[in-house]
């Protein structure tokens, strides 16, 4: 057997075990190195090292503890006060509301999870008082969620940008105006469902009144600051990624301890074991796959798919939609960062190959993982709006299906039209 | 008595939660300094780099005792709880062997290069002793799993570990003693 086909059955097999996938990625490399002699063991120790010994990855934790800090710290309940007095009197008002502070809270966190619970946690009871089905509720937070990775910051796209070897940067600079359109698209389907199933608006909120709009405004400044000093570090160039991971870290913290006065010690504690877990089953993942990438690559792995695609078909929109499927796929078994983690490496050979922009198709993965997300066995979002609102994740995998449909659409406009993805990175020189 | 359990309890969880805070504070410091002076402090980022790799290591061990981990688990959905539990205590021993290995290979290695002394750029101190992280967190996990399976046994809630809500990644908070 070659060592390929032991690598790739053993990885099939321990998947299917149930190990950890971090584990199957390792357990499958060591396999093939011990049955062979192509590298000696000692890689295996230099990769998971070497593997994890990369600046820009200590922005993963620190978003995610920065996220975690946010939501305990009132930052949240904050920015939805400030949307929903602008949408909260259209038909389906909270519906909106939900999606369009999703895309604002989106741009302040890298995680689509810690959006939908961070939003979820407050919009799902606000809209079953008044009215809304659980399963619309559900869903509207679960897809409005998925706006999280897509918005910069965004953990897989730090992720993505260190495997690919592109600019993470100009990966966040990239995501902005897609993520614009998502929350758009997606609103709108929120506004004509609740307008089919007849949910009301917020009926809390009465006529618009813009010196109300100030006072809102004026209550929760430090906490809409929080976007405009997190987006503006990573836009104005003057703050690496890790950089304003930390600025959004000590911001968090300033408006959740001083200004609001919420955070106590053990919310601060429970923020950090948040970053602790995400370090000890995610970011390991990324050790692993050092190991197994560098068999796949000995062996030539992905330059052979990538003349094995070529050969089907030279069109490039042809390959990337095939690719699109295939991660639509892999998005029902596999968690989001696992699959960036595991695919990015040998997927980009053929996009070199054919001459894709690889921010450009950075964006339709990290947009593909987005219906992920929403897919069941393996749909993050789903779990969490399940736990929120009672319902099945059966149930609602089948309400989420019309949100599924726009982001479809969403990603063919990407597809076909690159200068949606790739007109910031160039307005901003990345 | 209390306060030791608490503390084996939650050893490796505050450990990583430390590293974490001292990665924060040394990358704060770091992003400071270079608005206010310009220059870079590069101990500090070493420090950081550091804490991160040892962070992620150990929180492997969080990660079995949590009962957090990322695995592939639809195949089992439709699997009556006993089966479930096989396949897992099969994943679990496989894991359990292989996280053996490593620590065996990762030691082996690891002395070998506190004898060769590589030292690292600019804290001068033995990147060997970084490096021994890798099999520290191995046998800590594999000893966290072990425990798992014994406190599921005693409290009669084996079944928990194939709970659908804990192979899909919301993992209890409380972690698994009390």
């Amino acid at each position: 057997m070659s060592v390929l086909t032991v690598l790739l059955i053993s990885m099939a097999v321990l998947f299917l075990l149930g190990l950890p996938i971090y584990a199957a990625l390792a357990i499958a490399a060591t396999l093939s190195l011990a049955t062979s002699d192509i590298l000696p063991l000692a890689v295996i120790q230099s990769s998971f090292y070497d593997g994890m010994n990369i600046f820009p990855l200590l922005a993963i934790p620190c978003f995610i503890v920065a996220g975690a800090l946010m939501e305990r710290g009132n930052i949240t309940s904050q920015i939805i006060n400030v949307v929903r007095i602008l949408v909260g009197r259209i038909y389906g008002g909270i519906g909106i509301t939900t999606i369009l502070a999703c895309a604002v809270f989106a741009s302040i966190t890298g995680s689509a999870t810690s959006t939908v619970a961070a939003i979820g946690a407050i919009m799902i009871p606000a809209m079953m008082r008044n009215g809304y089905s659980p399963a619309y509720a559900g869903a509207c937070s679960a897809s409005g969620g998925t706006i999280g990775i897509l918005i910069p910051p965004s953990n897989p796209m730090i992720i993505y940008a260190i495997m690919a070897n592109v600019s993470i940067s100009g990966m966040f600079a990239a995501g902005f105006i897609p993520g614009l359109i998502m929350a758009a698209a997606l609103a709108v389907v929120a506004y004509v469902l609740a307008r089919r199933k007849g949910f009301k608006a917020d009926e809390s909120i009465g006529a618009f009144s813009f010196i109300e709009f100030l006072k809102v405004c004026k209550a929760s400044f430090f906490s809409l600051a929080t976007v405009v000093i997190v987006l503006g570090s990573i836009y104005s160039g003057l703050a690496t990624p890790v950089e304003a991971s930390i600025v959004a870290v000590v911001w968090a913290l300033f408006v959740g301890v001083v200004i609001n006065r919420a955070l106590s010690w053990r919310d601060i504690y429970d923020s950090l074991v948040e970053g602790v877990m995400l370090c000890g089953t995610i970011t390991i993942i990324v050790g692993a796959s050092t190991l197994f990438g560098k068999i796949l690559t000995y062996e030539e792995a992905p330059v052979n798919l990538a003349n094995f695609m070529i050969e089907m078909t030279r069109n490039k929109y042809a390959i990337m939609l095939l690719i699109v499927a295939m991660l639509y796929l892999l998005g029902m078994f596999v968690e989001t960062l696992a699959m960036v983690i595991i695919v990015t490496p040998v997927l980009v050979p053929v996009l070199v190959e054919l001459n894709i922009d690889l921010i450009h198709f950075g964006i339709i993965m990290v947009m593909a993982n987005e219906v992920g997300l929403l897919t069941p066995p393996m749909g993050v979002n789903l779990f969490v709006a399940s736990r929120l609102t009672g319902t099945s994740v059966e149930r609602l995998s089948l309400t989420v299906l019309p949100y599924i449909g726009v982001m479809t659409l969403v990603i063919l406009l990407v597809v076909f039209c690159p200068t949606i993805a790739t007109f910031m990175p160039r307005l901003l020189g990345f | 008595m209390q306060f030791l359990k608490k503390l084996y309890v939650n050893f490796e969880t505050n450990v990583c939660v430390a590293l974490i805070a001292v990665m924060i504070v040394c990358l704060t410091l770091q992003v400071g300094v270079r608005i206010i002076t310009g220059s870079a402090v590069a101990w500090a980022e070493e420090v950081s780099r550091y804490c991160f790799i040892c962070a992620v290591y150990l929180g492997t061990a969080v990660g079995a005792q949590r009962l957090a981990h990322v695995r592939i688990t639809a195949q089992f959905m439709f699997m009556p709880v006993h089966v479930r539990l096989l396949f897992r205590m099969i994943a679990d021993v496989i894991l359990f062997a292989f996280n053996i290995f490593l620590a065996y290979l990762c030691f082996d290695i690891a002395a070998e290069s506190i004898r060769l002394g590589g030292m690292s750029a600019t804290l001068r101190i033995n990147v060997a002793y970084v490096e021994a992280v890798v099999p520290i967190g191995a046998v800590l996990m594999n000893w966290r799993i072990l425990e798992s399976y014994y406190l599921h046994w005693r409290n009669g809630t084996l079944a928990k570990l194939v709970a659908i809500e804990t192979e899909m990644g919301l993992a209890t908070q409380e972690g698994s003693l009390s």
